[in-house]
């Protein structure tokens, strides 16, 4: 049995005396799907986004543990539990390492996931020289990642303003996964997309991370896109907006 | 500060800027040697010159080369902003091309050489703040009309329009309360009040150069003082020169110190919310 | 009585110019032919993927886009062709809620005022009426305690209810709504819905621009599905279920396989992933444009060769949950 590629356990975060997340555990396993489903405001992508480690030094970290397993056994989160926002700094420095070569995220709208002034193979070389292993002919490889998600190559040169909602989509997926994650994290890939190009993203993604064997860690709101993948699921209680 | 105290303290300060101008001498009283650099009394309240002439003469001449011309400047640039802002409410692309190349190309000329040769061209007879103003009005109207426009197009520019237009609103309601009004009030003002500060500063550095190397002054005749030789009177109560003028430094810097507080009061009255 | 919207044969043709005036201009086919008729106290949906062309047909409906061609009548009279000094006046009577909420509200004024500044210049009510109005409508749609906050301050679904207690307190004919709830958390989204819904005056039309398929059948007593600038089918989900090959994948995605999406110039555009096609190669489908006609019931029209006619026609009515 291949070891879990995110082990996070009782995740607590507060902010100013209000806990916005209590007790969340979220583990992944090597090639499968994991869905994070709760209402809004229940902390989904604060959770997901602590779990690379990414958690802003204005809240404070107060309880909980963070393991890649597939990595070695190192707990990120000890020390910084109450450890301050400047402990919380540094692990938000150390963690960048970690993002890109061994997880990567991609943020809820497309459009706010690419640069607006960078060609798309410009911003897929960037991607793709942050790999753990950087070998091989660099157009090559922006030829194969725009070919993993169905673009033509012809796209590297477009600037995303250029291209169409559903290309834009695709766009942001080829360059969360250009680094060669082992562990996907996409936040609502479906926002603002209308059902037939959700459920052609949401294909896609779990293609590509099945040919890759990588985690995914999916935040959705849809039930029924999440039961047609066959995902485990993770709810997060919603918190009681006072 | 509430709104309505900095305003009532703005227009009291563009009061005191600008009334004294109307009743200002044509040629300073004749000098009383006893009063020979007094300090502010009863009479003369802002003391006197080297000369036992009073200050308060150089006070007032200087409000009147001054204050109309800036505020003429900051008036000029107004415009041109809510002329940027609304322009960025339209949809016409060509015509926002056009002025931002203008703009480009008034911005790369150095204002400052720009100025001085204007101050130069003007003939000797005609001497006055005017023609500098009005150039500098118009060297800053770019950056003005800049920063009215990228506060619209914040706003949603052509978007913002239509939808309400498309809730019935008059244009004239859109564009002068909504856009002008509530919106770009806040920037116009300030580059306004700005560009006034800068022509007084402008003025009081001219005449203080001109005067301070006994050179004719670019701004007014030469019958009349401005307010620079009331701070150049007094930069002479400095080391080593030390005559005892510190009054009319005072004098000088409160001034200066009344214009910035006025566009200051002016600027937060018309703060956005 | 008298319909509320009346659209018939509108055509909408950008002409999309190059940068430079010698380059090419290339014709952009947003809407190819609609006719459209709504009814007082009638929900429409328009639905389709982005690019069919729905919010160019409900700007149309509102004259923020002129047509091509066609006429659009709005309450009886013809409005397509009237100048905007002509329309200003009735402008009232046909409110438009935008797919931005931000971009139809003032930053500078507080949500009450937006209301009061509505009701007073475009009602011409007195201040004290006004007021009393705005306060009404805002805390119908639960802004009691928001009067005085700021755009920027409220959350989405706040500054939403902005625009539609402003919409709503002018009390209109017609309200085109294009995309309400876009941009907002899926589980915010209904109760923005049954506020735009629930609070119509009586009599009035509506007009729902959505992509999401959830919110047309729920709220909508007509649905239009569009491609590519048609209306490929028209129907009331709450008797009928989507015969049409394309509508049937809009509204299950997950039962069909994917689509190319590559859309075919001459005889119907579908053809290209349309299975039904591919079994029953002999159809017209490849040759001639299906025309909107009826199926099993009146109200249920398909623009295709080889329609579906599903066999669960009979649900019960009563058991949806509609808004009346």
């Amino acid at each position: 049995m291949s070891k879990a590629l995110l082990d996070m356990r009782g995740l607590t975060i507060v902010h100013n005396g209000r806990s916005l997340v209590r007790d969340i555990d979220i583990v992944v396993e090597k090639g499968s799907v994991t869905a994070l489903m709760g209402p809004s405001g229940s902390g989904k992508t604060l959770s997901a986004r602590a779990s690379m480690g990414q958690i802003s030094p204005a809240i404070a970290l107060t309880g909980g543990s963070l393991r890649f397993p597939a990595r070695g056994d190192k707990d990120w989160f000890a020390g910084v539990v109450n450890g301050g926002p400047k402990v919380q700094t540094n692990l938000l420095n150390e963690s960048a390492l970690l993002r890109g070569p061994y997880v990567s995220y991609s943020p809820q709208m497309a459009s706010s996931a690419l640069n607006p002034g960078r060609t798309l193979g410009r911003q897929l070389e960037m991607a793709i020289l942050r790999r753990a292993d950087p070998t091989g002919d660099i157009v090559m490889a922006v030829r194969r990642s725009l070919d993993e998600v169905g673009l033509p190559f012809h796209a590297s040169r477009a600037l995303p303003i250029e291209l169409s909602g559903g290309m834009c989509q695709r766009a942001a997926l080829a360059v969360a996964v250009a680094s060669h994650p082992q562990l996907v994290i996409a936040d609502e890939p479906e926002t603002g997309l209308d059902p037939v190009l959700t459920r052609g993203i949401t294909e896609l993604l779990i293609a590509v991370c099945h040919e890759r064997k990588c985690g995914l860690l999916l935040i959705s709101h849809q039930d029924e896109t999440v039961a047609r993948i066959g995902a485990s699921i993770i709810r997060l209680p919603g918190v009681e907006v006072a | 500060m509430s709104r309505k105290l900095s305003g009532a303290l703005a227009l009291l300060g563009f009061v005191v800027l600008v009334v004294p101008g109307f009743f200002a001498p044509e040629f300073l009283p004749a000098g009383d040697m006893s009063l020979r650099l007094a300090p502010p009394s009863e009479m003369p309240p802002f003391g006197a010159d080297r000369s036992g002439r009073p200050l308060l003469a150089y006070v007032m001449q200087g409000s009147g080369i001054v204050a109309l011309p800036s505020l003429l400047a900051g008036v000029l640039v107004m415009g041109f902003a809510i002329l940027g802002g609304l322009l960025a409410c339209t949809d016409s692309k060509r015509l926002s091309v056009l002025i931002q190349g203008l703009g480009e190309v008034l911005g790369a000329l150095p204002r400052l050489v720009v100025v001085l040769v204007v101050a130069r061209l003007v003939p000797r007879d005609q001497r006055s703040l005017v023609p500098i103003a009005v150039t500098w009005a118009l060297l800053s109207a770019p950056g003005a009309m800049d920063e009215a426009a990228s506060v619209a197009g914040r706003l949603g520019g052509a978007r913002f329009v239509e939808a309400l237009r498309a809730h019935g609103f008059s244009k004239a309601r859109v564009f002068l309360y909504h856009v002008v009004f509530l919106n770009l009030r806040p920037v116009v003002v300030r580059q306004a009040l700005e560009v006034f500060a800068q022509v007084v500063f402008l003025e009081i550095a001219l005449s203080y150069l001109t005067s301070a190397a006994y050179l004719d002054a670019f701004t007014h005749a030469d019958s009349s003082h401005s307010w620079a030789e009331i701070l150049f009177l007094g930069y002479q109560s400095l080391p080593p020169v030390g005559i005892e003028s510190i009054h009319a430094l005072a004098l000088g810097m409160g001034l200066i110190g009344i214009v910035l507080g006025t566009s200051a009061a002016a600027i937060w009255a018309v703060r956005a919310r | 009585m008298t319909t509320v919207i009346e659209v018939k044969e509108a055509v909408k043709t950008f002409v999309q110019r190059g940068a430079f005036p010698w380059s090419n201009s290339v014709n952009v086919h947003a809407v190819r032919g609609v006719d459209l008729i709504v009814e007082p106290g009638e929900v429409v949906a328009l639905v389709g993927q982005s690019g069919s062309g729905k919010t160019t047909l409900s700007r149309m409906i509102l004259g923020l886009e002129e047509p091509t061609s066609g006429t659009i009548h709005l309450g009886g009279s013809l409005w397509s062709g009237m100048s905007e000094r002509e329309r200003h006046p009735f402008r009232v009577d046909y409110q438009y809620v935008p797919q931005d909420a931000m971009s139809a509200l003032d930053p500078q004024q507080t949500a009450l005022e937006h209301v009061v500044e509505t009701l007073r210049s475009l009602r011409g009510l007195s201040t004290d009426a006004a007021e009393e109005g705005a306060k009404e409508m805002l805390i119908r749609l639960g802004l009691g305690e928001r009067f005085n906050a700021l755009p920027r301050e409220m959350s989405g679904g706040e500054q939403r209810r902005i625009t539609l207690a402003r919409v709503l307190s002018l009390t209109p004919k017609l309200v085109v709504a294009d995309e309400p709830t876009s941009g907002l958390e899926p589980d915010r989204r209904e109760a923005v819905l049954r506020d735009l819904i629930g609070n119509l005056p009586k009599d009035a039309g509506c007009v729902l621009v959505t992509h999401d398929m959830g919110v047309a059948r729920k709220w909508a007593d007509r649905c239009l599905v569009m491609l590519d600038g048609r209306v490929i089918e028209e129907l009331d989900l709450r008797q009928s279920e989507p015969a049409h090959p394309y509508s049937q994948l809009l509204f299950n995605p997950w039962d069909h396989p994917v689509p190319e999406g590559v859309l075919s110039e001459s005889g119907c555009p579908f053809q290209g992933d349309c299975t039904r096609f591919e079994a029953n190669p002999s159809a017209p489908c490849a040759s001639v444009l299906p025309k909107l006609t009826s199926i099993t019931q009146k109200s249920h029209r398909v623009a295709c060769h080889l329609p579906e006619i599903s066999a669960n026609l009979s649900r019960d009515v009563n058991s949806t949950e509609g808004p009346k």
